[in-house]
């Protein structure tokens, strides 16, 4: 029989296309979020910026001062989060994980705002150290409810969507009412960032942290990428992947690390931009199928993609003003968690 | 060979596996049987490495599993379990070359693909190929599960490579419990695999097994070939059965007449 005859037929364009594809349009949002805001611009001033050319003092300090650390932090944290939710659906085997929704960025959320209101004093002696504080703590508070929620949901070596989803929404209650705390004992100031903590913004992109985020995000993609083939594995169940050689204790374990990092910095800079998490891997699922080797990278390309489109429309739909970027992200996101549940529902009876 | 020797286990205060030794010989086809409750697939997760508590007192090709990392392991034996997830959204065709994941660690080469579409031939899963796995009906799924233990140990060293199933018959029509027990044993005695079984018919056990082992309460009490484990007495206590054996003349297997006793 010939090897290359009976190949798995794909639905949609194959494979390898699907991620340059995606690639494609977020360069192409990309280049549109630079292009657009308060002063437009055209999209070949912007090309020609971005290729090192000179466009002008005033162009060049609306792309590389105003726009650009936006739009790569919108980049960085979708491709984050994106990736942390298809590894979350891989890790629980179950496609209702979200670290929004299980309570993961709200516990980040938490310890950012606790670093910000009680450490104002730590954080006023300035260097890296202060700026180091808030992603480590915001990873620490991450990591933390990462795994609170993946202990609470298991039973006997399987995770319950059930389980999962309650502890989420008692772990989201949780953090906000920390959060809610903190603010009680804050400064007016501070208050008005309660918004930023719970509706997540990127106004408040700066070199310096999308520099921070990057790195973190960087190394979370990188070596969740090399978990595609144990992820794969780990779908059968738990017992089964370990029949097949995975090493499963590590890999939750590692998985969850790596979940945190992502998530974690992310939210430290961003606050909790919701249901990207769960849009971009199901979009990615629909694209590249189920295969982790195709699906993490999808997730954190769709990621990217739907963040900074939905950071264009935050910016651009009511200007002067601005929309919270989460309240985009729930506008859409809330109605397509209905719509999985629903459908969930449907293939159970 | 992959042996238990002086293998308990317990849950709590009870005894799941009392002092049981056991070989799974390369080149034969052993079914496990006993009742409901005996401890049958305790005892196959104990040789299987799944048990913590009794990977000192198994022991694969002379090492004990506690020994044996779980990569090495994985390409030394496989096992079907009883209950499979029913929800898998991946193609028949990419859960058996899942078995393969031992020998490539991540991405399948046309080698494993190859191996992968030649198990699924031996459990007849080819037509079914491309759909989703949950889409397949129960027994259709139990099939590409076990072509994907089979997938597992494909290669396996002639001698040194096992496979472990956890009633393999049991959601498949007549038809294919005599395919798939014909095939476990055609491998065991073609490959040199150890074959071991859970097995509820105990005529479809005694006519494709090499030996029968009794489990019963944790204990074995019968371990020999068909004919001699059938006619024992363990068997009728072990079940609480009145048994009849007499010989096929067309296989030569012996066959089992039973009511429960009196």
């Amino acid at each position: 029989m010939n090897l290359r005859s009976v190949e798995l037929p794909r639905i949609g364009p194959p494979a390898s296309l699907t991620l340059w594809l995606l690639a494609a349009a977020l360069i192409g949002a990309v280049v549109h979020a630079l292009a657009s805001g308060a002063v437009d611009l055209p999209a070949a001033t912007v090309v020609s910026a971005l290729l090192g050319q000179q466009v002008g003092s005033d162009a060049d300090l609306v792309i590389w001062t105003l726009r650009l650390p936006r739009v790569l932090l919108g980049v960085i944290a979708g491709a984050g989060m994106g990736i942390a939710g298809a590894a979350m659906q891989g890790l629980m085997r179950n496609p209702l994980a979200d670290p929004g929704l299980v309570g993961v960025s709200s516990g980040a959320a938490l310890a950012a705002a606790a670093v910000v209101i009680l450490g104002e004093r730590a954080m006023s002696t300035g260097g890296w150290a202060a700026s180091a504080l808030l992603p480590l703590t915001a990873f620490a508070g991450a990591a933390l409810t990462t795994a609170l929620v993946y202990a609470a949901s298991r039973r006997n070596g399987r995770s319950s969507v059930t389980l999962m989803l309650l502890s989420g929404i008692a772990i989201n209650a949780l953090a906000m009412s920390g959060i809610g705390l903190l603010l009680f004992m804050g400064s007016d100031a501070q208050v008005r960032q309660f918004t930023f903590w719970t509706l997540g913004s990127l106004a408040g992109a700066t070199w310096p942290g999308v520099i921070a985020a990057a790195a973190a995000v960087g190394v979370a993609l990188a070596l969740l990428l090399r978990k595609a083939g144990p992820l794969d594995a780990l779908a059968l169940g738990e017992a089964q992947a370990a029949h097949l050689g995975v090493a499963v204790g590590t890999l939750n374990r590692a998985c969850v690390v790596l979940i945190a990092l992502s998530v974690g910095a992310t939210t430290a800079l961003t606050g909790t931009i919701g249901f990207i998490g769960l849009i971009a891997p199901h979009l990615a699922r629909r694209l590249a199928g189920p295969s982790h080797h195709l699906l993490l990278p999808a997730s954190a390309l769709a990621g990217a993609l739907l963040v900074v489109l939905a950071d264009s429309a935050a910016r651009t739909w009511v200007s002067p003003a601005e929309l919270p970027i989460g309240v985009l992200t729930a506008l859409f996101g809330a109605p397509f968690f209905m719509l999985l549940l629903r459908r969930r529902a449907a293939q159970e009876h | 060979m992959l042996s238990a020797r002086h293998l308990c286990v317990m849950a709590g205060q009870r005894r799941l596996i009392d002092d049981v030794s056991i070989d799974v010989r390369p080149g034969e086809m052993l079914a496990l049987i006993g009742p409901n409750g005996a401890g049958k697939t305790t005892l196959l997760r104990a040789l299987s490495g799944d048990i913590d508590a009794a990977c000192d007192a198994v022991s694969c090709n002379g090492r004990p599993l506690r020994h044996i990392p779980a990569a090495e392991l994985a390409t030394l034996r496989a096992v079907h379990a009883q209950h499979q997830r029913s929800d898998l959204d991946y193609t028949a065709r990419q859960v058996v070359a899942l078995g393969r994941f031992p020998h490539h660690g991540g991405r399948p080469g046309a080698d494993d693909r190859a191996i992968a579409r030649a198990a699924m031939a031996l459990t007849g899963c080819e037509a079914m190929a491309d759909r989703l796995c949950s889409t397949l009906s129960g027994g259709e799924q139990a099939r590409v599960h076990l072509a994907r233990a089979l997938a597992q140990i494909w290669r396996g060293t002639p001698g040194a490579h096992f496979l472990l199933l956890d009633e393999p018959v049991a959601a498949l029509d007549i038809a294919w419990q005599h395919r798939v027990l014909a095939c476990a044993r055609d491998r065991a005695h073609s490959r040199m695999t150890g074959v071991l079984a859970i097995v509820h018919d105990l005529n479809l056990a005694a006519r494709y097994a090499d030996r029968l082992v009794l489990l019963a309460d944790g204990r074995i009490r019968a371990d020999g070939a068909p004919f001699e484990v059938l006619q024992s007495a363990a068997l009728a206590d072990a079940f609480g059965l009145d048994c009849r054996v007499w010989i096929d003349p067309h296989t030569s297997r012996p066959l089992l007449m039973a009511e429960p006793a009196a």
